[in-house]
């Protein structure tokens, strides 16, 4: 079965009321318009030929060449950008909303609420099912980018689709790389863990492998496209703890990325300048957008309970102890001795 | 604490990685999987040259040293092996950005000790000229390929070679900025010795030798090629030793002048170092130099103090003199400036070595007498000794180019007579510069460093005057070399007073000098030519330094000439107001 054909069903399918509310890839219209231009272009290699042949109107091909796919590229791209911006944005938001909705993740009065809600209706069931629809989401838009991208550098033989693709990853737009991405992943293993085998089938697409040399946070896509994260901070080398990841992707524990940004660990990643890089990417200002990643931190907590426990009294100790140091020093400027 | 185990355990992990997954050529002898808890403040790791560069079959040793504050804060990475590279210095410092913090460098705390070593590997493969810590070697790399590649690999040759040591020469090179330090002590004591007068001559001997055996060592620590160095000392030494016959055999004042050219030779070697240096500086003056840097200064400084020391005494009859003096002192404080900034070490430890080996023929040929000039000899030879060796093939040419006009220029001026004693001084600086020129013009060298002989007892009788206070000033100051050279500018001065008339045409006296066979330090030469040709008048003081400005002008090796007439000028004025007297 044809892609465009697959994603026509998913998007009538059961889940129309759900997408409805979010925007999606116009797969088909892009496609048109590849079409079109395809046709501009064999129009303009037929006007080649003809020149060619009696060195008729040079005018006409000039015209088609200059305006075709300029014009075809100015608006697919543009229009695939913005999707692809909607379907983050949107995406980012269904999933904050499930972060708050879980129970196990929320905090005080939010759990005590929480709790009241599920005794009248059975949130868990809807909360899965939202995830489900999410992932599912989120796949299928990623897959119809990939596609039109590469029918697009298909058509026109170039590599302005790669290019657009490095671009999306660069504006931290690009789906698969999203931390809520990973976030979603989480909470789905999180349920799985802890339901047992009620909702396998949600977690199917993603599994998570603790291991000592590398942890790796895996999510099948449809084609048997394989996505692996990475779960080891790079400063740390080890699992990451009470993880956060800067808007450009990257993921760090809370107490390494705030040293390598030099704020205290309790003022947390907002504080840092925003001149501070990316450990990895060094690119500027991620961490101010900065996105704490509960559902992992749970997650690790849950697989790896040993790790999880050391870590967090070595964390406290730290934490404490900056703070101490930060406060001493404060008071002694203060003093001024 | 806390941080510390955590580091501990980045560290384990990661030596566990560089253990299982070492980065291309890069190996770590001194660590094992097995040691439970190996040192994780500092790593041995040893790269292996990419095969196909300069570096190829060298193994060099690396020092990783790891701050407490590690992941957040790069390693410091030296090379322990002497590596001739552009963006490694003599001290083993590496310029690379990911060894610096961020506002300078590159550094994140998601990179490693393996990626540290990787990035290193490219680093000796593909060298990055147009940041170069070593300016020397990174203008030969852009410009001069070949001569890059020969040096490099004779380098690799030496040091790098599998186990070898290469760990002690660059200790060596670090303890480098002491043994100036001592050497000025050695000098001392030789000068203190003279001032006791009852000194013998082993003494003298014991101290000069010392200073001797100092220099030397500096130059062996200047990563001077083994053999070489070792032949420095022992030359050195001999020298003094037949310095100190010849003062036994001699009567005091002998001993005095003996002394006193003991002395110049200890200030010598600073200045003429000094020149090579500023001549090497001239070609690369941002090359930073650590060896040079610690070392230079101290000449450098010396000879101001000796400059400021002649201007202030006399300087009351020539005001312009001190006037030109500070020009000149200008022109050297950019110089000396440019030159703590420079260099490679290689060029300063060539000047060391090469004196030495002219010294050995002179040694050879020369008698008991010559044997002081010889002293000063290796100086002035040392010039084209340089030139003669293929370390710097490219500098000589250019030398030679910047040096030629001045010797025009000095013929020139030398053709009135009143000029004639600062074209002398010219002359000498050019011998000096000319050496570097070739093999024609080393003829030339001798014909003008030679020096009659015969004079050395023409200032014998001047020198017991000049005794006493030499004896005084040595021992009040710890800068022997300033009163080394004022001691030396007073016996000049009275050279002058008898021979206050310089040559009437150069290159007359170029010929006298081509008869005698002993080539002779360019002061020394002078001094002698200028008590031959005594009953000679002084030339006007004015147009002789207006004359030496313009030489500075010239070139930069006209400038090193320059200070040389200054010190020059600076005894003769001395000379003139002590004949006054």
């Amino acid at each position: 079965m044809k892609f465009g054909d697959t994603f026509m069903e998913y998007l009538h399918g059961e889940q129309e009321w759900f997408l409805h509310k979010c925007s999606h890839i116009e797969y088909k219209r892009l496609k048109k318009v590849l079409k079109s231009c395809r046709t501009c272009k064999v129009l303009h290699d037929d006007s080649y030929r003809t020149n060619q042949g009696d060195e008729e109107n040079p005018a006409f091909s000039q015209i088609c060449q200059c305006q075709s796919c300029p014009l075809c590229d100015q608006m697919f791209f543009s229009e695939l950008l913005k999707e692809a911006t909607d379907i983050v944005g949107c995406f980012r938001s269904r999933v904050r909303h499930l972060q708050h909705l879980d129970p196990y993740v929320a905090s005080g009065i939010q759990r005590c609420v929480l709790g009241l809600r599920q005794c009248f209706k059975n949130d868990q069931q809807s909360m899965v099912q939202e995830g489900r629809m999410l992932i599912e989401y989120i796949t299928m838009n990623a897959i119809a980018i990939h596609k039109i991208l590469k029918k697009y550098d298909k058509v026109h033989s170039s590599v302005n689709g790669k290019n657009f693709k490095s671009k999306l990853r660069a504006e931290h737009i690009e789906l698969l790389q999203s931390p809520w991405l990973m976030e979603l992943g989480a909470f789905c293993l999180n349920f799985n863990g802890s339901d047992g085998e009620e909702f396998s089938q949600l977690s199917g697409r993603f599994s998570c492998d603790f291991n000592v040399a590398q942890s790796v946070m895996t999510l099948m896509l449809p084609n048997s496209i394989k996505k692996e994260y990475d779960l080891t901070c790079a400063i740390c080398l080890e699992i990451v703890f009470n993880p956060y990841a800067l808007s450009c992707g990257h993921l760090f524990c809370k107490s390494c990325a705030c040293s390598a940004a030099s704020v205290l660990i309790l003022d947390g990643l907002k504080a840092a300048g925003p001149d501070s890089k990316c450990p990895i990417c060094r690119e500027a200002g991620v961490y101010a957008k900065s996105v704490h990643m509960v559902e992992l931190h749970r997650l690790v907590r849950t697989r790896c309970k040993k790790y999880w426990e050391e870590r967090q009294a070595v964390e406290r100790a730290k934490a404490l102890k900056q703070n101490k140091e930060f406060w001493d020093a404060q008071t002694k400027s203060m003093i001024g001795y | 604490m806390a941080q510390a185990a955590r580091l501990n355990l980045r560290m384990q992990k990661e030596l566990k990685l560089l253990l299982t997954d070492p980065p291309p050529g890069a190996s770590f002898p001194f660590l094992s999987p097995d040691s439970d808890l190996p040192s994780l403040s500092s790593i041995d790791a040893q790269i292996e040259g990419a095969e196909g560069t300069v570096y190829a079959k060298g193994i060099f040793k690396i020092k990783i040293q790891i701050p407490d504050r590690y992941p957040f804060q790069p390693p410091i990475v030296t090379f322990a092996t002497p590596i001739y590279h552009p963006n490694i210095d003599t001290g083993g410092r590496i310029c690379l950005d990911i060894l610096n913090l961020p506002p300078k460098g590159a550094w994140q705390p998601s990179l490693n000790i393996s990626t540290v070593l990787t990035s290193i590997g490219l680093l000796l493969s593909e060298p990055n000229p147009d940041d170069g810590l070593m300016c020397e070697a990174s203008r030969e790399y852009k410009y001069n390929r070949q001569a890059f590649d020969h040096k490099a690999r004779a380098m690799t040759e030496k040091y790098a070679k599998a186990g070898d040591g290469g760990s002690s020469s660059s200790q060596c090179i670090q303890t480098m900025p002491n043994p100036s330090m001592v050497e000025v002590q050695g000098v001392d004591m030789g000068s203190k010795q003279d001032t006791t007068g009852s000194a013998s001559s082993d003494g003298k001997q014991s101290g000069i030798s010392h200073k001797l055996s100092f220099k030397s060592l500096s130059s062996t620590k200047g990563k001077e090629g083994d053999s070489k160095e070792n032949e420095m000392p022992g030359h050195r030494i001999s020298s003094s030793e037949l310095e100190n016959q010849m003062e036994i055999k001699g009567k005091r004042k002998e001993e005095n002048s003996a002394l006193n050219e003991c002395n110049l030779n200890c200030v010598r070697p600073h200045g003429i170092r000094r020149k090579l240096s500023l001549d090497t500086s001239g070609q690369f003056k941002k090359n930073e130099d650590d060896n040079k840097e610690n070392v230079d200064p101290n000449c450098c400084q010396s000879l101001y103090h000796s400059q400021n020391n002649f201007i202030s005494p006399f300087g009351t009859s020539e005001q312009q003199v001190s006037n030109n003096h500070e020009q000149l002192r200008q022109h050297q404080d950019d110089k000396s400036t440019r030159y703590t900034r420079s260099t490679g070490s290689k060029p300063c430890q060539i000047t060391h070595k090469k004196p030495l080996r002219s010294f050995d023929s002179c040694q050879i040929s020369d008698g008991s007498k010559k044997k002081l000039l010889e002293t000063t000899k290796p100086f002035s030879s040392k010039s084209y000794s340089l030139t003669a060796d293929d370390v710097s093939p490219i500098p000589l040419p250019v030398r030679h180019g910047e040096v030629q006009p001045s010797e025009d220029f000095s013929d020139r001026t030398g053709n009135t007579p009143a000029h004639t004693k600062i074209d002398k001084h010219t002359l000498l600086g050019k011998k000096l510069s000319l050496g570097f020129k070739g093999s024609s013009q080393k003829q030339d060298n001798n014909k003008e460093n030679v020096v009659p002989v015969n004079q050395l007892p023409l200032s014998k009788p001047h020198s017991p005057f000049r005794k006493s206070g030499l004896g005084c000033k040595l021992s009040l100051r710890t800068l022997s070399q300033l009163q080394g050279s004022k001691e030396d500018h007073r016996q000049s001065e009275n050279f002058f007073t008898n021979a206050s008339e310089s040559l009437p045409v150069p290159q007359d006296s170029r010929y006298d000098w081509e008869q005698q066979p002993n080539q002779d330090e360019s002061m020394k030469t002078e001094r002698e030519i200028i008590q031959e040709h005594g009953a000679e008048e002084t030339e006007g003081p004015p147009l002789s330094e207006t004359i030496i400005v313009l030489d500075s002008e010239d070139s930069e090796e006209e400038g090193q000439v320059s200070s040389r007439q200054r010190l020059s000028l600076a005894r003769k004025r001395i000379g003139k107001t002590i004949a006054k007297a």
